[in-house]
């Protein structure tokens, strides 16, 4: 307990269980974005290097504030030519954290991450590429419907499911209802988050309850234009062809 | 392993920030979700004094030692003579930094010493601990263990 408030700084847990959440709410409530600050906060605390707009990689190291935690969108840059400093990240660049992976289902900016579509992570699930990492699935409900719980696809993410701790995986689902989810994934989970996004004061606010890290429920709220760069808010996810084939045929 | 990295190196994409796209001026005076998180208040009384009794340091120096110093024993006899050692040690390794501040440097070392002054960072934390317990075994028998 004593350590864990010490090391503040964000890094990947030790894997004695595995982490799941589930970031549920209305459509525009902030689910993704909730969970892309849990792909960027880890990304600029363990910084190593930056590219450039031109293609130039250079060194690089997090920008600290005073309790221990990365500033986004800051770092501290070894530009060609200069000494070493504090600065903010320079426009269309990519920050990379050499110990981070991340994969997920949609598009990241700014960040090193690997963008697979969910057929593309059934496929490679057993040759190595999905452990030790980040996997963030944004619209759960195509991959994990509840009322698909027999279908093939359901099935296989079911079973690496139950293999998160031993591929070291930090598993993320978002999706506009928790219960639409197959009741497998549910049991999996160690945090539920429910968001809600505010437009007057544009700030996200997040209901957390984690009874491995925290007590109580706890209310969050941060600033949500801090993490709009890193991700497309209107990105489409496509249904899968099979339900449309047999959508149209019931139809015709 | 190596291979496996290698695996995810191929597969990586590094797309550039939608910068072009938002305005972030002054973005960075907002703190990070992780950061609202941490200092929420609504920590259970031994998380926020725990955090602080053991405070977080930016220093990488002082952040290899404190934990050390806070969580050890320091003899009464020692004190004066280990704050000065220490404070001397953090200067030298920082002669070439401008930035370096001896009496903020004194101060926290200070501070750090005092919380394990006869190992009484260690015997609070124990004591919070136990009370933590004792207090989740009261409500648990309250409500007859379910």
């Amino acid at each position: 307990m004593v350590t864990e408030v010490i090391n503040k700084v964000i890094k990947p847990k030790p894997f004695n269980y595995a982490p799941v959440t589930i970031i549920e709410g209305e459509q525009k409530s902030g689910k993704s974005e909730t969970a892309v600050t849990r792909l960027v906060d880890p990304t600029f605390a363990g910084m190593t290097s930056v590219i450039l707009s031109n293609g130039l990689e250079v060194k690089a190291e997090p920008a600290l504030n005073s309790l221990g935690y990365p500033v986004i969108g800051c770092g501290k840059l070894w530009l060609p030519n200069q000494e070493p400093r504090r600065m903010k990240i320079p426009p269309s660049s990519c920050v990379i954290a050499k110990d981070i992976n991340i994969i997920a289902n949609f598009h990241l900016y700014g960040i090193r991450a690997k963008y697979m579509k969910l057929i593309d992570i059934i496929k490679r699930l057993n040759d190595g590429t999905i452990r030790d990492c980040y996997l963030d699935i944004d619209e759960a409900y195509i991959a994990g419907d509840r009322r698909q719980g027999l279908s093939p696809a359901v099935r296989v993410i079911s079973k690496l499911g139950w293999q998160l701790a031993k591929r070291h995986i930090i598993l993320t689902f978002c999706l506009p209802d928790a219960s639409v989810l197959d009741l497998r994934f549910q049991k999996l989970e160690t945090e539920h988050i429910v968001t809600s996004y505010d437009i007057e004061s544009r700030r996200i606010t997040m209901f957390i309850r984690n009874r491995k890290k925290y007590k109580n429920t706890r209310e969050v709220s941060y600033h949500a234009p801090l993490y709009w760069k890193y991700y497309n808010p209107d990105e489409e996810f496509e249904i899968p062809e099979v339900e449309m084939e047999r959508a149209l045929a019931m139809v015709g | 392993m190596e291979e496996e990295k290698d695996k995810y190196a191929d597969l990586v994409t590094l797309n550039p920030d939608r910068s072009e796209e938002i305005d972030d001026t002054e973005l960075d005076q907002h703190a990070s979700a992780s950061q609202q998180e941490g200092s929420s208040p609504n920590d259970s009384d031994l998380e926020s004094i725990l955090k602080r009794l053991f405070p977080y340091f930016d220093d990488d120096d002082i952040k290899k030692i404190a934990p050390v110093i806070m969580l050890g024993r320091v003899f009464p006899d020692n004190f004066s003579t280990k704050i000065y050692l220490l404070v001397c040690n953090l200067a030298e390794k920082h002669s070439d930094d401008p930035n370096f501040d001896v009496w903020e440097t004194e101060t926290i070392i200070e501070g750090l010493c005092q919380i394990g002054l006869e190992g009484k960072g260690r015997v609070e934390a124990v004591i919070i601990s136990g009370n933590t317990k004792e207090q989740a075994e009261q409500e648990s028998t309250k409500t007859g263990g379910f």
